[in-house]
């Protein structure tokens, strides 16, 4: 794109005037031209576009995470990983920030304070980036209610290419849930924390087996809120699963 | 009295109590609650995790309060106390239980755990303000452990080219400091006065770098199709 009349001639010095316009302290001429060149404009903002993009994926890539930061401060870290963060600790002023707030932060002791009542409302609520699993129509009961004796068959609910089996079985004053996944990635779900939350209580914490099975007790029969989280973040939130 | 052979609802009552008694600066005995971990984190034994949960959500909430950036996040408590336990929990399975030693240092490492996640969460808010759509396709889904592989090959791709197209060292650094760590030109100065002693230094080496980037025809196509030309 050659500049126009009003622009430098040279296209190192255009570029150069499109750099300045892209920063906070631009001079008045600059401010001039942006407002008076439809051109000038238009590169300026495919120009911002490109740098803000650059930077977003250039944005602290080689960072250690804060988890490996505090793995670090607490010498639980293999030693070439620790060797890597200490020579990046030379000259990431951030990392450096963020090391020392922890310090800092785990030398605190402050007094004890009650749950705030809106905090034990967000309990079992999903987060961005969770996976709602969606309840399917229920199988028909006839074929297998003489096979399972006191218990409903089983309820589906699929989230994002894994399906989930929930089946409730009433025992004297109790109900057993019994869950089962089924995934085409079924060992990263393997160790899986599974919360199960009724109301605004936290019921029990499980975990799910190397088969993708769980199961946990029941002594109420309000509707159920699971979240199922693996290692690597991903969870799968079932919402107001009715028990009875 | 053998810490294996008390029933897990002993094992938890009497963590609850040494507990309660160390919110109020008495002497406490730790080695009830450090058993209780032990069954929950090495045994994998679900009631003992369900009663550590219980027990020490409460501490966990009040350290994410008392966190000096967790306002900063506008982010709910209840978020960061269960990315807290959570990361609490699949860390500690992930190392020798044993290295932990003590319970203090077990509920260090926890206390560390809420740090952590208000860090990440901060770095999160910090990476919209500065390129909204990257940080938006990253939040869309969590990434599974290989697509988090492949994401950052391409970044180290992408930062072996460009050290090609800058095969000066100050360059470079330049570019570490601007890109990667976002900082202003008086910031680069202060950091690095032996190399810029001026900020205006700094500005008319950015201008350069920027100007030779921001024409490169494979960073253009790298980043997307609406810089590739027509």
């Amino acid at each position: 794109m050659m500049p126009d009349e009003s622009t430098p001639t040279t296209p190192e010095s255009y570029e150069d005037q499109v750099t300045a316009a892209l920063d906070d302290d631009a001079p008045p001429e600059i401010k001039r031209l942006l407002a008076e060149n439809k051109d000038f404009e238009k590169q300026v903002a495919l120009a911002r576009q490109f740098e803000s993009k650059l930077k977003g994926t250039l944005f602290r890539w080689d960072c250690p995470t804060a988890q490996e930061l505090g793995d670090y401060h607490f010498q639980l870290i293999a030693p070439t990983t620790a060797a890597r963060i200490t020579d990046h600790l030379t000259h990431c002023v951030h990392c450096q920030s963020e090391l020392e707030a922890l310090v800092d932060f785990l030398k605190q002791s402050p007094p004890i304070t009650p749950e705030a009542k809106l905090e034990k409302l967000l309990r079992g609520m999903p987060r961005p980036g969770d996976i709602i699993a969606r309840l399917l129509p229920p199988i028909p009961n006839r074929a297998t209610a003489g096979l399972r004796g006191d218990s409903q068959g089983p309820r589906i609910l699929q989230a994002d290419g894994m399906t989930l089996f929930i089946e409730t079985e009433k025992q004297n004053s109790h109900f057993l849930i019994k869950g089962q996944l089924a995934a085409d990635d079924l060992e990263a779900w393997s160790g899986a924390l599974v919360q199960v939350v009724q109301e605004t209580d936290l019921i029990t914490v499980t975990t799910v087996d190397d088969e993708g099975g769980f199961q946990f007790q029941l002594d109420k029969t309000e509707p159920v809120k699971l979240r199922i989280e693996n290692s690597s973040g991903k969870a799968v939130v079932v919402q107001d699963l009715s028990i009875t | 009295m053998t810490f294996n052979s008390l029933s897990l609802n002993d094992l938890a009552d009497h963590c609850a109590e040494e507990t309660s008694k160390f919110h109020r600066n008495q002497q406490n005995d730790t080695r009830y609650c450090y058993e209780l971990m032990r069954r929950a984190f090495k045994e994998n034994v679900s009631d003992a995790l369900t009663h550590v949960y219980r027990i020490y959500e409460p501490l966990v909430r009040n350290w994410v309060y008392s966190h000096s950036h967790f306002a900063d996040t506008g982010e709910h408590a209840e978020d960061f106390v269960n990315v807290a336990m959570t990361t609490f929990y699949f860390a500690v399975r992930s190392k020798n239980f044993e290295d932990f030693g003590e319970l203090s240092r077990l509920l260090s490492y926890l206390k560390m755990c809420v740090h952590t996640s208000i860090l990440q969460a901060l770095r999160k808010r910090q990476h919209i303000q500065i390129e909204p759509h990257e940080a938006d396709d990253e939040s869309a889904h969590t990434p599974d452990d290989s697509e988090k592989v492949d994401r950052a090959l391409d970044k180290e791709q992408l930062w072996e080219y460009i050290r090609q197209l800058f095969p000066d060292e100050h360059d470079m650094l330049l570019i570490r400091c601007y890109f990667v760590y976002d900082l202003k030109p008086a910031e680069i100065t202060e950091l690095h006065p032996a190399i810029w002693k001026k900020s205006r230094d700094v500005t008319v080496n950015l201008q350069r770098i920027r100007r030779v980037l921001r024409a490169d025809k494979q960073l253009r196509e790298f980043l997307g199709d609406e810089f590739e030309d027509d």
